[in-house]
C-alpha cells in the first residue's frame, strides 16, 4: 500500500457534516483543484517513449473516459494530465488503463479515441452526449467502450467480448472479471458514485458513517 | 516418536487462534515465574506486516473471507485446489456450491449431508483475522437451557452460570479492546460488577440502523404477537454491537476508519485479532509459535495422562516430531480439535472419548438473510460491516418452542448478498443485464437480459439512486446440539500429509428451522415498517442449503449461510458419561488435557462465540495456573 496516497487527518472540526474527501484534506483533493484551473492541451514528449501514445491520445482518453463514465474528468486524472511536468497525477490510474486497452484491443480503442478526439471541436455542454451519441453507434465499438467504464467503475478487466455474449445471447453466464491492481481495486469509483468508498479503502475518519456523506459533486465532480 | 528425543516445555498449545494465543500469554503474566509455552500452528507463519494480506485482498475477484491468507486453497482463476494437495486443508466458501459441496476433489470436508455444513474456517493465527469483531456476552438464560427449557430434549445446561464468566468477560474484554455502552448493554439479565467499564466508548450507530431503530420504535401487539414473547412488545430496541474495533487509540492501535470491510480484513488493525496477543506471548521471551507444524496424535502414558504429541512439520520437507509438556492444550477449533483426537488411537479408542460424545452436537447459526430496496437513501457501503443489531429478541417463553434468532443490520448494502456489489450492480447498468434484480424489464423479473445499458451521467444517477438504498438483515439462528450432527474421519480422503480429512454429517432440527420461520415474520415486519421493497433472490432448485416450510398458508423456500460460528463437538459437563471436558475445559479422561475453545459449548445460543471462547480460555489458564503449577 505505499504506493497510495496516504490518507491525512481531517483539518475540519469533529461534530459537523465533515465527512470523507469534502474536507479531509487529502492530496486527492488539492491536485484535483490545480487540475480544474487548467486547460486541455498537449502533453507531447512527456509520455513516456515507451507507450504508443501521445499526448493528445491521452487528453483523448480521459475526455472518452469521462463522458462514459459520467465522472468529471478531473476527478479521473487527479493532478493534471497536461501539465508539464507530467505525472504530476499521484495516482496516474488512466496510464496504466491506457496501457492495458492499447495492450488488448488497439484498433478499436483507436476508433474511440477518435470520437473523443474529434469532439473536442464541439461546444463544452454537449460533448460528452456526442461522444456517447457516437459510441452507441458503432456496434463493435460500444463494448469496448463499456469495458472501459467497467474499468474505471470497479478497477477489473470485463473482456469486451464476453460482455457482448453475456448481452446478446440468452442465458450466457456472467462474464468473469480480472481486478487490474491492487491500485486500480483501491482507485474505483462505484462507490465512490454511492458517496462511499471502495471496501477496505477509506480515506475517512473514525465516525464518520454515523452522519450523512457529503453531497455527491464532491465525490465525482458531478 | 520416542518420547526421549521430544522438544520439551511447560505446556503445549496446539492452534494459534484466540484461545491458543490468550492462553498462552495469560500463561506468562507473571515474569517471576515464567512458564515455557510452545504454540503448534498448523498454517503459515504470522507475517510481519499485513501489505500481502491486502495486496491479495485488493487483487482477488472473489473477496471471499479467506480471500487474503490462503492462496493455496485456491488455483489462479479462483477454484478450489485439490484439498488431498493441500497441507493443512481447510473448507473455503467457494465449495459451497450445488456443484461441488459434496466433491471431495474440490471441499476439503468430506460433507455426508443432508444438508451442508456451510461454516468455513481457517489457519494461519486460527483464521480468526478475519471475523466481524464483535464481542457480545451470552444472556444468563443461554447457561440454562435444559432448566428453562425442558420440553426441548436436545437442550442440556452449562456445568456454569453467567456469574461464573462474569469477571473472565471482564478481562477478556480488555484484553481483546472491547467498545460499547455499559447501559446499552443491560439487557435480558446481563449484568456487570458495580465499577466495572468497557475499556473504549461504543461505535457509532451508522445512518442504516437508524433507520431500523426509528421504524421499531412503534409496533402494534398484533403484529410482534408471533414472537411469543412474555408480553407482544410495542416498540423493539436496536442497540450498538459491543465490538473489538477501536473507537480512540488502544493497546497501541489506531480507531476505526470505516473501511467497511473487517471481514476479511481490517486495512488498519483497528480490529483486534489473535496475532496481536501472539505477538505479546512471544515477547514474554517464554513463548514459542511453531507454524506449520501439525500436531497428528496425542500420545497417552501412565495414569491415563498424555506423555506427549506428534507432529509433522512442513516448513522444508515434511519431517516428524514430538513435544512433551506437563500440560497440553488443544485450542483448534470445533472440527480439527475433534478431528485430532479422533486421530489419536488409545488402545482402539479415540482420545478423551469415554463419553462418545467427541465430534457430536457439531452446531452453527445458520444465517438467513433478506434484502430490499429503502425509499430515500440509507447510504450504506460506509462505517464498519456491521454496527449494531437487535438483541432483545434473542430470550423468551418461544425457546420452549422454536429457536431464538439474533438480527444483524449490514452496512455494506448488498455487497456479499448478490455475489459481490458494486460488481453485479454496476455490470447490471453497463452491459444491460440483471443479476442484481434492479434492473428488471418489465414483466420479465425473472430474465438475465436487463432493461437498460447506460453510459454518463444517466448510469451515475441510477448507480446513485441503487446503492444508497441497498438494505439488508441477517439473522442468527440458534441451532440444536443434535447428536448426529458429527465430525469423524473420512476412511477414503486424506490431506497432503496424508491426514484423513474430516468427514461431516449435518442438519437443521424442526426445532431450529421453526426459528429461521420466526425470523421469516420478523423480515416482513421490518420491511412493512421501514417500507422496504423486497429483492431477496428466489431459492434455487439446486441450492443445497434449501428447505420449505409452509408459512401461512404458502409454501416458502428458505436457504441459509454459515455464521463461521463452529460449536458443540466437545461438549462440557459434570457428567464424564455426558459430556468431554469439566467446567474448567479440562478432559474427563485425561487430566493434564485441556480442550478449549467454542468446542466445549454445550449450547450455542445467539451471540457469537468469540468473546465467551475468550473468557473461558481465560479462566482456564488461571485454572492452569492455580492447580498444575500451584501459582
Amino acid at each position: 500500500m505505499t504506493h497510495l496516497p496516504h490518507p491525512q487527518p481531517s483539518s475540519a472540526a469533529r461534530g459537523e457534516k465533515e465527512d470523507e474527501a469534502a474536507s479531509s484534506f487529502t492530496r486527492r483533493g488539492v491536485l484535483a483543484g490545480a487540475a480544474a484551473a487548467t486547460a486541455a492541451a498537449s502533453i507531447g514528449a512527456a509520455d513516456s517513449p515507451a507507450s504508443a501514445q501521445t499526448g493528445n491520445d491521452m487528453v483523448a482518453f480521459v475526455q472518452l473516459s469521462a463522458a462514459l463514465t459520467g465522472i468529471a474528468d478531473v476527478k479521473l486524472a487527479t493532478g493534471n494530465f497536461n501539465a508539464t511536468p507530467a505525472n504530476s497525477d499521484p495516482v496516474d490510474i488512466r496510464r496504466q488503463y491506457f496501457d492495458w486497452v492499447n495492450r488488448r484491443r488497439p484498433a478499436v480503442f483507436r476508433r474511440l479515441l477518435q470520437i473523443a478526439g474529434d469532439a473536442q471541436k464541439l461546444p463544452e455542454a454537449g460533448r460528452a452526449q456526442a461522444i456517447i451519441d457516437r459510441v452507441q453507434a458503432a456496434p463493435d465499438a460500444k463494448y469496448l467502450a463499456r469495458s472501459i467504464v467497467l474499468m474505471w467503475y470497479l478497477g477489473a478487466w470485463y473482456d469486451p467480448g464476453d460482455l457482448q455474449k453475456a448481452a446478446e445471447l440468452p442465458n450466457h453466464p456472467s462474464p468473469a472479471f480480472k481486478v487490474i491492481s491492487s491500485k486500480a481495486y483501491s482507485q474505483a469509483w462505484a462507490l465512490r458514485v454511492a458517496q462511499a468508498h471502495p471496501m477496505g479503502f477509506s480515506e475517512m475518519q473514525f465516525g464518520y458513517w454515523a452522519r450523512p456523506p457529503s453531497e455527491r459533486p464532491v465525490f465525482i465532480g458531478n | 516418536m520416542a518420547a526421549e528425543s521430544c522438544i520439551e516445555c511447560d505446556v503445549a498449545i496446539v492452534g494459534a487462534g484466540f484461545a491458543g494465543a490468550l492462553i498462552a500469554l495469560e500463561l506468562n503474566r507473571d515474569a517471576n515465574n515464567p512458564i515455557k509455552v510452545i504454540v503448534l500452528e498448523a498454517g503459515a507463519a504470522v507475517p510481519a506486516n499485513i501489505n500481502e494480506y491486502l495486496e491479495r485482498f485488493y487483487t482477488a475477484a472473489a473477496k471471499v473471507p479467506e480471500s487474503p491468507y490462503t492462496p493455496e486453497v485456491v488455483d489462479k482463476d479462483d477454484r478450489p485446489t485439490d484439498p488431498s494437495k493441500v497441507m493443512a486443508g481447510r473448507p473455503t466458501s467457494l465449495s459451497l456450491g450445488a456443484n461441488n459441496w459434496t466433491d471431495p476433489k474440490q471441499s476439503y470436508l468430506v460433507q455426508k449431508g443432508p444438508r451442508p455444513f456451510a461454516s468455513t474456517y481457517d489457519r494461519v493465527a486460527g483464521g480468526t483475522q478475519h471475523w466481524l469483531g464483535t464481542c457480545l456476552r451470552f444472556v444468563p438464560a443461554d447457561f440454562k437451557m435444559k432448566t428453562r427449557y425442558p420440553s426441548v430434549p436436545q437442550f442440556v445446561d452449562w456445568p456454569i452460570a453467567y456469574d461464573d464468566l462474569n469477571e473472565w468477560y471482564g478481562k477478556a474484554e480488555c484484553e481483546l479492546g472491547v467498545s460499547a455502552d455499559l447501559q446499552e448493554q443491560k439487557f435480558l439479565g446481563i449484568h456487570f460488577p458495580d465499577t466495572y467499564k468497557y475499556p473504549m466508548p461504543k461505535i457509532p450507530r451508522s445512518l442504516v440502523d437508524v433507520a431500523v431503530d426509528e421504524a421499531l420504535q412503534s409496533l402494534p401487539e398484533e403484529r410482534t404477537r408471533f414472537l411469543e414473547m412474555e408480553q407482544p412488545p410495542t416498540s423493539i430496541p436496536v442497540r450498538s454491537l459491543p465490538a473489538a474495533r477501536n473507537s480512540q487509540p488502544y493497546k497501541n492501535r489506531r480507531a476505526c476508519a470505516g473501511n467497511t470491510n473487517c471481514i476479511p480484513i481490517c486495512p488498519i488493525q483497528a480490529k483486534y485479532d489473535p496475532t496481536i496477543t501472539l505477538n505479546d506471548a512471544t515477547e514474554t521471551g517464554h513463548g514459542e509459535i511453531l507454524d506449520r507444524h501439525v500436531v497428528r496424535e496425542i500420545v497417552v502414558g501412565e495414569n491415563g495422562r498424555i506423555s506427549h504429541i506428534n507432529f509433522i512439520q512442513y516448513r522444508g520437507p515434511a519431517t516428524r516430531g514430538c513435544v512433551k509438556a506437563k500440560v497440553y492444550v488443544i485450542a483448534a477449533n470445533a472440527i480439527e480439535t475433534p478431528r485430532l483426537l479422533l486421530m489419536s488411537n488409545n488402545g482402539g479408542r479415540a482420545i478423551a472419548n469415554s463419553s462418545d460424545m467427541v465430534g457430536r452436537n457439531l452446531m452453527d447459526h445458520p444465517y438467513y438473510v433478506a434484502w430490499g430496496l429503502t425509499q430515500k437513501p440509507i447510504y450504506p457501503y460506509r462505517g464498519p460491516l456491521i454496527t449494531s443489531g437487535i438483541g432483545d429478541l434473542c430470550d423468551g417463553p418461544f425457546r420452549g418452542k422454536r429457536a431464538a434468532f439474533r438480527v444483524d443490520i449490514g452496512n455494506e448494502g448488498w455487497n456479499f448478498v448478490v455475489g459481490g456489489d458494486p460488481n453485479v450492480t454496476t455490470l447490471d447498468f453497463v452491459n444491460g443485464l440483471n443479476n442484481s434484480g434492479l434492473n428488471a424489464q418489465p414483466d420479465r423479473r425473472e430474465s438475465p437480459l436487463g432493461k437498460e445499458a447506460l453510459f454518463g451521467k444517466a448510469l451515475v444517477d441510477r448507480l446513485n439512486e441503487k446503492f444508497t438504498r441497498q438494505f439488508r438483515v441477517g439473522f442468527l439462528v440458534e441451532q440444536t446440539p443434535d447428536l448426529d450432527n458429527r465430525v469423524t474421519l473420512s476412511q477414503q480422503f486424506k490431506d497432503g500429509l496424508g491426514l484423513p480429512r474430516p468427514e461431516i454429517s449435518y442438519n437443521l432440527s424442526d426445532y431450529t428451522r421453526q426459528g429461521m420461520v420466526a425470523a421469516y415474520r420478523m423480515k416482513d415486519l421490518i420491511f412493512e415498517k421501514m417500507h422496504v421493497t423486497e429483492f431477496t433472490k428466489k431459492v434455487a432448485k439446486d441450492e443445497p442449503t434449501r428447505f420449505d416450510e409452509l408459512i401461512d398458508g404458502k409454501i416458502v423456500s428458505f436457504n441459509y449461510y454459515g455464521a463461521g460460528h463452529i460449536m458443540g463437538t466437545c461438549r462440557m459437563g459434570d457428567d464424564p458419561r455426558q459430556s468431554v471436558v469439566d467446567k474448567f475445559q479440562r478432559s474427563h479422561d485425561h487430566g493434564n488435557l485441556y480442550l478449549v475453545g467454542s468446542s466445549t459449548f454445550p449450547t450455542g445460543a445467539t451471540a457469537n462465540p468469540t468473546l465467551t471462547i475468550a473468557a473461558l480460555s481465560l479462566r482456564t489458564a488461571r485454572h492452569i495456573l492455580d492447580t498444575d503449577f500451584r501459582r
